[in-house]
């Protein structure tokens, strides 16, 4: 199918937008997705299905699949699969993995602009990341939302092991 | 309450809005892709009770909408003015817009990323749209902590945001450069500086009136005031040659009959689809800013483009309409606008 934007080149993904007032989906060819801010790392590789993956990654599929982070549970190959990284914590679980990608993005790894806190802050250790779960843990168990607290209590546990 | 685009502000005959977007996230809870039902609430209730914290202040007067009450056509016309995405409309579920009343300043919660921060501005005001983004960014953070790394920045869903996450968007109207075939060719120029320019509405192929949006691409290695200067000196460029091509079409005879024949069009048809509508309202814009066209000005008729927007359409009139009963409407609304300026004239 040609890509619903230029319509000239084959479409390698499917996106939402709105068209006459109604929510549709567009096909998009990888050229008009990154210039109308849909693309995401599967462009960078220049591939979108999993047996490529495999390729690209020939002696690692299992060890990219076995190591997930530990606060979303994301592994490597999700992250590459969609497209999104997980969380805060991914970047520093596949920091080595992401790297050479956001290199290709970007062509510098090297933010210089806005610090977060106002450049008083230190970098977020992931001790503060463990607080915010802890308070979110208590209020789960506080408004009784079990399911929720016992997810967190999980993600705590080894994000706590991990840190060992 | 009057919104954002309807006032004046220089360089409106070309720049008909300026767009600020800042991509921000919570640390310890997974990004919008990876969320639970419970991760969304979360967040969205930090949101809200931050927001409490601001009490009588600008921000404390925010509205605060939380998405999954609303009807799917109010949804749509929130997607219409820009302040939520697409993605958002279809799955509503714990996601929230924070917004002014008139929508100058906004965050909509759980889209792309746990907070998109937006401003908007009439004409070209860089900033000052960015200056608003940042204090209600600066504000957030100080109650949020947001999720940044010292050497990779403001931490985002997409690793295409990665750094300041900030989009810095102008709205432009460029009739004359289009019809002069060269915005392709400065569109590719703009590519290799890191800019993009597409057309706003519809597609590439088949764009719909004359507006595109001048975007920067590089959020990282980059600072916000770098990436300004660049977008604000390459749109001062588009914009003079835009100018002086107008003043040589303006001058044409046969130009002058297309743009009064679409006004005559937008004054009396009694049924207008919105793409007829933003091709002849185009043409009418540019002959409102070359003087061919008075009693009406390039603000009215910005308010007018996003008035009779389908869903917008269909929401502020209260109901659900047929497709011929929204073009109408929507002829209806058109005249009234051109007649009411043309007799205050």
């Amino acid at each position: 199918m040609l890509c619903e934007s230029c319509g000239r080149n084959p479409s390698v993904i499917r996106v939402k937008a709105i068209v006459d007032g109604e929510p549709v989906e567009c096909a998009l060819c990888a050229e008009c997705a990154r210039e109308l801010g849909y693309a995401n790392l599967l462009f960078v590789l220049g591939f979108e299905n999993d047996g490529v993956l495999n390729d690209f990654f020939p002696g690692e599929p299992n060890e990219s699949e076995a190591l997930r982070c530990r606060c979303c549970g994301a592994s490597f190959q999700d992250i590459l699969r969609s497209g999104k990284v997980g969380c805060a914590q991914c970047y520093r679980t596949f920091a080595a993995r992401l790297a050479p990608f956001i290199r290709r993005i970007h062509g510098s790894v090297s933010h210089r602009g806005k610090t977060a806190g106002g450049g008083d802050l230190p970098q977020v250790a992931p001790k503060a990341q463990l607080s915010v779960m802890h308070q979110r843990l208590r209020e789960a168990i506080q408004s009784e939302d079990f399911e929720q607290a016992a997810v967190l209590r999980d993600r705590i546990h080894e994000m706590e092991e991990g840190e060992k | 309450m009057k919104k954002w685009y309807e006032a004046a502000a220089q360089d409106a005959d070309v720049s008909s809005g300026t767009f600020i977007s800042l991509a921000r996230n919570l640390e310890g809870v997974p990004f919008p892709s990876r969320m639970s039902m419970s991760d969304r609430r979360f967040v969205w209730d930090k949101v809200r009770e931050t927001l409490l914290k601001a009490d009588g202040t600008e921000y404390g007067r925010f509205t605060k909408i939380s998405l999954e009450t609303v009807p799917s056509v109010h949804a749509v016309s929130l997607a219409e003015a820009g302040l939520i995405n697409a993605e958002t409309v279809t799955d509503r579920v714990g996601c929230g817009l924070i917004t002014a009343q008139d929508e100058s300043l906004s965050a909509a919660v759980n889209g792309d990323d746990h907070l998109t921060i937006l401003s908007k501005a009439a004409g070209l005001q860089l900033q000052e749209a960015y200056s608003k983004a940042d204090g209600l960014d600066t504000f957030l953070d100080r109650n949020l902590s947001f999720a940044f790394d010292r050497q990779l920045g403001y931490l985002t869903q997409n690793p295409f945001h990665l750094g300041t996450g900030m989009i810095a968007s102008l709205r432009l109207h460029l009739p004359a450069l289009l019809e002069s075939g060269s915005v392709g060719r400065i569109a590719q120029n703009l590519a290799k500086l890191g800019l993009t320019l597409r057309s706003v509405y519809g597609s590439e192929s088949n764009p719909r009136g004359a507006f595109f949006r001048l975007s920067n691409q590089v959020t990282m290695g980059i600072s916000e005031q770098e990436a300004l200067t660049n977008l604000s000196s390459m749109a001062n460029q588009i914009i003079s040659r835009e100018r002086k091509m107008r003043e040589d079409l303006i001058h044409q005879v046969s130009v002058q009959d297309t743009v009064l024949r679409n006004l005559g069009v937008l004054q009396n048809a009694r049924l207008l689809s919105f793409d007829e509508f933003l091709e002849r309202a185009s043409a009418v814009r540019f002959g409102i800013t070359s003087g061919l066209v008075g009693g009406i000005s390039v603000c009215d008729m910005d308010t007018l483009i996003y008035r009779v927007q389908p869903a917008t359409l269909t929401f502020e009139s209260g109901g659900a309409m047929t497709e011929e009963e929204r073009q109408k409407h929507r002829a209806c609304k058109v005249r009234d606008a051109l007649k009411q300026g043309m007799e205050d004239s």
